[in-house]
């Protein structure tokens, strides 16, 4: 039975901290070839992203069909993992004494464009933090770009893998997608991507982004199990939506649009509207996301008058634990 | 034998998947137009050696996700005739050798249709000598036990000139079999 | 032996391996050290590749994992970790998760708790600053030339010197700077047990850095307020204030974004668009600095509006307190009958029309308690008194006071102040006045101008007016703390046990004292937190060298003259006046008495934290015969020290993380391997360090010294005290540790045993024997949302305050003369000079202050080098590009750094994340070159009612926020990017 996993991301709950970024760089990317790559970033949005311009450069067009997309420069759209200085500025040495920083220059990096957003201060100044991972998509376009069917589907949780076997290292894949969530690595000239941490979900643990993650911001689950949160939250409630739908790959990340602060007129009142241009998010998340937020708003209003709401009470996760809901029962512990 | 070969680039409609055939439909030209090539056969087995112009040499494997490096593969058809521009079928495979600039040890191939290559270590005796001067590759392999050129002596070759980011099906190859 | 780093390779070709403190060759990494120290969970191995899946599932294996913390890190958080080790190496941590929540679906769960830095302290512990060896300086201090040395030979010089240095110069010429950094674990007792053993001064530095919330201590006494995070979530109206927790509070935020979720409303008052104020529903960019206008445009609003709790005001408030017109000074018993008490106020009772003793007041001695009985104490009014000398003077109510002082603050005058429209204003005083249970929450960041505690006041009357200090989902969140008991006597005690206790009282109090506080106790004529105030006080005047690090700094760095230019026209005294005064009175006290002679780090980095470092340096640094960096790692402080000795990291030693109450749990610290390299646990560092000095006096015979004048330091016995008469030795750390849980009611029993597997364990109760109560709330034993103050508001304890009230109006000589009796707006001084950047700082995403600063995988996710954030209309202005290197000025000098575009800055602000390492500067020189650190002379003040001198309660700091700077371009960016200047 074709069964899939996906993972809903609260955007309200995110803080930028990046705990996720560094949960899994430290498990899965800090080899030599892929100590550039991050499988899951968090960027701020509006932005240039990661890598550089990911939106402009993937295999799709904004109505799904395909163009040749591009692979990242590693200085100039990923940044390179920076080597750093330390016994230079440390001990002495025969020139001047040198301050710690990347020793290879620097042009780009995995958060270059953190807190930057968009907007004059302080009418409609804006931004929010964009965690992303791979969207293990319906139809993957790394898949579909692979001459060498090196990269698979899993029938039983939709998890997609690059095959490190089969994989020639000729990163269609990698110009593909329009996600630009697979990595080349150069070292081992093979593609690498997000695997939704497959050995802890092969035992009921939910990926390390996932369970890591100090805003309690994401679920994990399967798009079909209607007592699952990630049913609810897509399916049920209609609040959690893909990230660029007209990509058409059917991505299998969800996230819950940001609400936003009151922007403010040229004298200095609140304007009652979001900051966030309606707009922009449109561009993101596709015109669904008008109603996913009217929708949120909606639950708040009960809340605020003091009647339940089924949808905020999953979303606010009094019991962390039921954020993820996978076959295993041993979700809850790491063993 | 010694010639001189016109190469093309195989049609990327043909190519595996949604992507390649569209994303680069519009590629007809191959990277390298042409390529001399001089095979000898001796009791001591094959020796195939190919020059092809190659204005910026990519050699190695250093840190840079969008560099493809140069390399270059022979192949005979275990069949005679087995096609060729579609690297052969489940029932007539081809096999041959993989050059790449950035290892010392060639690669034995095998395929039996697109998409389908694998690799493998190179039989014992299988080496490669490759020099890159004046714009030029200069590659020569020495293949004692190369199987299926012996049994059915056509020879097919391709090469990628990673500078213009050619790898797997974009590639330069002989429009078809060469009979020695 | 000269010795640089090109011959420290040499040395090492040879074999006698000289590991310089960076780019550590990783030896450590490859010995298979033992991992018995834990018992952890079982080993998790995968069959080695059968496929290729197998590459990555043989990632996720291990052989042990221990329960840790990041104990000694000055956090304000606390999370537990499994640490996860794999051939005696720990190669990656992930959170436990396994806390419950306080109320199950009333509020969320603490789950999972952590951060980014505590994901990858194994990156700090493995990194490239990372010390395994004893180091020597051999060249100049700060030239980078070391040689490695013996752990025998360092203690043994460093022993030698010390003993030296007391000789001539008195025990208390040696500074150990307790820092922020530390746990509440045996490691740091010794530490601090150490250097009251040796009669060594320890400067509380709490608010030099700029932490501590003397508004509040001001306000209620202490400064420590708050109980658990997840009381946020029952808030129906949260303002942050001043707190960016998105950044400075990661495991908690969760609970405002869910409190949104539940119904309430988010604002946020910052002049930045912090990554907290993108969740807000409100944001108010107020002007940086005129906070407190605003607090007081709130107050008056909630006022005037009738939306004020007049009963609590009356009970809890010194709003009835009268005042007298003549001297600004409350009306007292002393005033009215000859022989009467000086601390005891009067209020006007309505119901009677007369004038009574304000329950609460520091003299009523015989009734410590709030309730108002019958009385109806009037908030407002003035009468004619006749004082017992027959002068008739006016008395109004602090509340006719305020209500004159908060009509200055209308509106629309408001609006003028802070730069926001009426609109904004008004949108968010109606939003407060009319919420049911508002909440304020405050960071230690919201003390770092230099009226903070003007705005402090201001935002704590906003509260109180509203009744909401103390109610349930209510009030001011500045971080409470739990008491781990059995830690203070670990620091202090000369006998393990309950025995020690007993100790430590009587070796502070005589008989007499001790009977008197029994029979108070007793006789209830005090309540507890009075007498272990009382207490706590005594012990520091009778035996601690305690003293703050701003009253070294400004006695000893060099800087009177500097801070004088911007800050001796804001008061009628110029500050060095009040700093004489207050030392002449004994208010604040200072040690050394004479010179600094040994300074001592560990939990800190005191040449990264200092203001006006270069002064600091030159004239206080350069002083020293003997600099001491004991710690994990090399930082700027060590760089330039004598000697660095590699402290076991935080995955190496047992201990406590401190015991922030946001989460109510004890956050135990196994040793998941045993130290790295050389690296030894501070437990066994000091002891071993005792035993010499203690051969060394006993050698010559040394006579007792005088500590720092108030008891008898014999060096000759200094190990014997150290290790309890002999009860533990070096290496019983563990056993300690037991004695510490043991002595600590909070740990509800707990052992070591049974935390090495849990990690974590609810604390039973919020402790406290010989120290202050931080929380108030003896009833909370572990269940449910933790409130803080309940002892005032519910018990209707007197706080601990001169008024025994929420206290606004201050009538101590100098604020009233300083016209700081009551909260006001007032504006930031100019410190640096007149420059038209504000320069303002956060705490680091990135770092826990510079322990991550030079972090290679934390520095890949930002730009490499410290960076300062400018508006995009600033840059364009100043016609710099996003990345340059820019120059900033001022009076003080220049220093570079790269400039970072972002929208989220207000125009004018220059504004960082602060804790860079000044060696991330080009010529080593950050911004605390310049950046003055004003110190509020009314800080300095004591000798009436709670405004005296307490260790991390009420003392002097300074200020970084009002620093100002220009910056120029710099046109050759070639140039600027090219090291040069430091030898």
């Amino acid at each position: 039975m074709n069964r899939q996993l996906a993972m809903v991301l609260d955007l309200n709950k995110c803080l930028g901290c990046q705990t996720c970024t560094v949960a899994c760089k430290k498990l899965w990317n800090q080899d030599q070839g892929t100590d550039y790559a991050y499988w899951n970033n968090v960027e701020t949005a509006p932005g240039k992203g990661f890598p550089r311009l990911w939106q402009e450069t993937g295999g799709r067009n904004a109505d799904g069909s395909v163009k040749r997309g591009e692979i990242p420069s590693l200085d100039a759209d990923y940044g390179r993992a920076w080597k750093f200085n330390h016994d230079k500025t440390f001990f002495k040495s025969n020139g001047p004494r040198e301050w710690l920083k990347p020793e290879s220059g620097t042009q780009w990096g995995p958060n270059w464009d953190e807190d930057h957003g968009a907007g004059a201060y302080p009418q409609e100044n804006h931004y929010f933090y964009l965690p992303r991972l791979c969207n293990h998509c319906t139809h993957p376009a790394c898949l579909d770009a692979c001459p060498r069917g090196a990269i698979e589907k899993r029938s039983d949780n939709g998890i997609v893998l690059v095959n490190q076997d089969q994989c020639h290292g000729y990163r269609f894949c990698v110009e593909a997608c329009p996600y630009k969530k697979v990595y080349f690595d150069p070292k081992r000239q093979v593609s690498t991507k997000c695997i939704f941490c497959l050995p802890r979900i092969e035992e009921g643990v939910a990926p390390a982004c996932a369970r890591q993650c100090p805003g309690r911001l994401r679920f994990v689950g399967f798009l079909d199990d209607p007592a699952g949160p990630i049913h609810k939250l897509v399916n049920e409630y209609k609040v959690a939506i893909p990230l660029h739908p007209e990509f058409g790959t059917g991505p299998n990340v969800y996230y819950v649009p940001p609400l936003s602060p009151e922007g403010i007129d040229d004298e200095g009142r609140p304007t009652g509207k979001p900051r966030i241009p309606p707009a922009y998010l449109e561009s993101l998340f596709g015109p669904a996301v008008h109603d996913a937020m009217a929708r949120l708003a909606a639950e708040r209003e009960k809340t605020t008058r003091g009647e339940g709401s089924a949808v905020m009470d999953l979303l606010i996760a009094y019991d962390w634990s039921k954020n993820f809901a996978l076959d295993d029962a041993r979700t809850r512990e790491v063993i | 034998m010694k010639t001189t070969v016109t190469l093309i680039a195989p049609p990327t409609a043909m190519q595996p998947g949604g992507y390649i055939a569209t994303a680069y439909a519009d590629r007809s030209q191959p990277g390298t137009s042409r390529a001399d090539l001089e095979v000898q056969e001796s009791t001591a087995g094959w020796t195939v050696a190919l020059r092809w112009r190659a204005p910026q040499a990519v050699i190695d494997a250093t840190d840079n996700p969008r560099q493809f490096i140069d390399g270059a593969a022979l192949f005979a058809p275990t069949v005679k005739d087995a096609p060729w521009i579609s690297m052969g079928t489940p029932d007539m495979p081809l096999e041959g050798v993989l050059w790449r600039a950035d290892r010392a040890q060639p690669w034995r191939v095998s395929a039996q249709g697109l998409g389908s290559v694998q690799r493998a270590e190179a039989p014992a005796g299988w080496t490669t000598a490759a020099r890159y001067a004046n714009g030029t590759w200069q590659l020569t392999f020495t293949l004692p036990a190369f199987a299926a050129l012996t049994v059915t002596r056509q020879l097919g070759f391709a090469v990628w000139q990673g500078a213009q980011s050619e790898r797997a099906g974009l590639k330069s190859v002989t429009p078809g079999w060469i009979n020695l | 032996m000269k010795s640089d780093r090109r011959s420290f390779l040499k040395i090492s070709a040879v074999g006698a391996v000289a590991a310089a403190a960076a780019g550590l060759p990783l030896w450590h990494m490859r010995r298979a050290a033992s991992t018995g120290l834990g018992d952890g969970r079982p080993p998790r191995t995968v069959a080695p590749l059968d496929n290729w899946q197998d590459l990555y599932r043989q990632r996720w294996t291990w052989d042990h994992v221990a329960k840790g913390s990041h104990g000694w890190l000055n956090c304000r958080s606390a999370c537990e970790w499994d640490i996860y080790v794999k051939k005696g190496v720990v190669v990656r941590e992930e959170q436990t998760a396994q806390y419950e929540s306080s109320e199950p679906g009333v509020v969320p769960d603490f789950n999972p708790r952590g951060c980014n830095k505590g994901a990858c302290y194994t990156e700090v512990m493995y990194g490239p600053s990372r010390l395994t060896v004893p180091l020597k300086r051999v060249g100049e201090r700060g030239s980078g030339q070391w040689e490695r040395v013996s752990w025998d030979q360092a203690i043994d010089e460093i022993a030698h010197k010390m003993v030296d240095i007391a000789e001539k110069y008195g025990t208390d010429s040696v500074v150990q700077d307790l820092g922020p950094h530390f746990d509440n674990g045996p490691t740091t007792a010794g530490r601090i047990r150490f250097f009251n053993k040796f009669g060594g001064v320890i400067p509380d530095d709490w608010a030099e850095i700029g932490d501590l919330n003397l508004g509040a201590t001001l306000t209620f006494g202490f400064p420590h307020v708050g109980g658990s995070s997840d009381e946020w979530f029952l808030s129906d109206y949260l303002v942050v204030w001043m707190m960016n927790p998105s950044v400075t509070q990661i495991p908690d935020a969760h609970f405002l974004y869910e409190a949104k979720y539940n119904g309430a409303k988010l604002a946020v008052i910052d002049p930045i668009y912090s990554a907290t104020a993108t969740h807000a529903d409100l944001w108010i960019p107020v002007a940086q600095g005129t906070d407190a206008a605003l607090a007081l445009c709130i107050a008056r609003h909630i006022w005037e509006s009738g939306k004020h709790d007049e009963k609590y005001l009356q009970e809890q408030s010194d709003l009835p307190v009268l005042v007298r017109l003549d001297t600004g000074r409350f009306l007292r018993e002393d005033d009215m009958v000859a022989g009467g008490r000086e601390t005891v106020m009067f209020v006007h009772d309505r119901k009677t029309n007369a004038r009574v003793p304000a329950p609460g007041s520091e003299g009523l001695t015989d009734q410590p308690m709030l309730h108002l009985g019958e009385l109806d104490p009037a908030l407002e009014g003035g009468w004619d008194v006749q004082l017992a000398d027959g002068k008739t003077v006016q008395v109004v109510t602090v509340g006719t006071l305020l209500r004159e002082q908060l009509a200055l603050y209308s509106v629309e005058a408001t609006a003028k102040i802070t730069g926001l429209h009426s609109a904004m204003i008004t949108r968010l005083a109606e939003g407060f006045a009319n919420a049911e249970r508002p909440m304020i929450l405050s960071s230690w960041g919201s003390n770092r101008y230099f009226h903070s505690d003007l705005m402090n006041r201001a935002k704590i009357l906003c509260l109180t007016l509203k009744g909401a200090i103390g109610r349930r989902g209510a009030g001011y969140h500045s971080t409470g703390w739990f008491s781990i008991d059995g830690f203070d006597l670990a620091s202090e005690a000369d006998k393990p046990g309950v025995g020690g206790l007993l100790g430590l009282l009587t070796h502070a109090f005589s008989p007499g004292e001790m009977w008197a506080i029994a029979t108070d106790l007793v006789a209830k004529r005090k309540t507890l937190m009075e007498v272990t105030r009382e207490q706590t006080q005594l012990l520091m005047d009778k035996e601690a060298c305690a003293t703050n690090s701003a009253s070294i700094n400004y006695n000893y760095q060099g800087i009177k003259d500097k801070l004088a230019a911007y800050q001796d026209n804001l008061y009628p005294q110029p500050t060095e006046a009040y700093v004489n005064e207050a030392q002449a009175r004994g208010w604040m006290p200072l040690y050394p008495r004479k010179q600094v002679k040994a300074w001592f780090t560990g939990g800190n980095n005191v040449l990264r934290r200092t203001n006006m470092t270069g002064e600091f340096m030159a004239n206080l640094w350069t002083n020293l015969d003997l600099a001491v960096d004991v710690n994990p790692k090399l930082t700027f402080t060590g760089m330039n020290a004598d000697f660095v000795l590699p402290a076991a990291g935080y995955y190496e030693k047992p201990g406590i993380k401190y015991p922030v109450a946001y989460v109510p749990y004890l956050h135990y610290c196994d040793a998941a391997i045993r130290p790295v390299g050389e690296a030894k646990n501070e437990w066994e560092i000091y002891f071993l360090l005792a035993e010499r000095i203690q051969q060394i006096a006993r050698e010559k015979n040394l006579a007792p010294f005088d500590g720092c004048g108030k008891r008898e330091i014999d060096l000759k016995q200094i190990a014997e005290r150290y290790s309890f008469g002999r009860e533990f030795g070096a290496g019983d750390v563990e056993k300690v540790m037991q004695n510490i849980l043991d002595l600590s009611p909070a740990a509800g029993g707990a052992s070591v045993r049974e935390l090495k597997e849990s990690g974590i364990t609810k604390y039973a109760e919020t402790g406290a024997i010989a120290y202050q109560n931080q929380l108030y709330n003896a009833e909370w034993k572990g269940e449910g949302v933790l409130q803080a103050l309940q002892h005032f508001i519910k018990d209707k304890w007197r706080w601990p305050t001169l008024t025994g009230r929420q206290q606004f109006y201050i009538d101590h000589p100098w604020f009233v003369g300083g016209g700081e009796s009551l909260p006001t707006y007032k504006t930031s001084p100019k410190a640096g000079g007149d420059y038209p950047f504000q320069m303002v700082s956060c705490h680091a995403r990135w770092s826990v202050h510079s322990i991550w600063r030079d972090t290679p995988m934390m520095l890949r996710l930002q730009r490499g080098e410290p960076v300062m954030y400018l508006n995009p209309s600033d840059i364009t202005r100043l016609d710099i590009r996003d990345g340059d290197y820019a120059e900033f000025h001022n009076d003080h000098g220049a220093f570079q750094m790269r400039v970072k575009e972002s929208t989220m800055v207000r125009p004018g602000v220059a504004y960082y994340f602060h804790a860079w390492e000044p060696y991330q500067f080009k010529d080593h020189k950050s911004y605390k070159w310049i950046t003055p650190g004003l110190m509020k002379p009314m800080h300095f003040a004591g000798g009436e009612g709670h405004v005296q001198w307490r260790f991390a309660i009420w003392e002097p700091g300074s200020a970084v926020q009002d620093t100002r700077v220009g910056i120029r371009r710099i046109a050759d960016q070639q140039a600027a990017a090219t090291a040069g200047g430091v030898a």
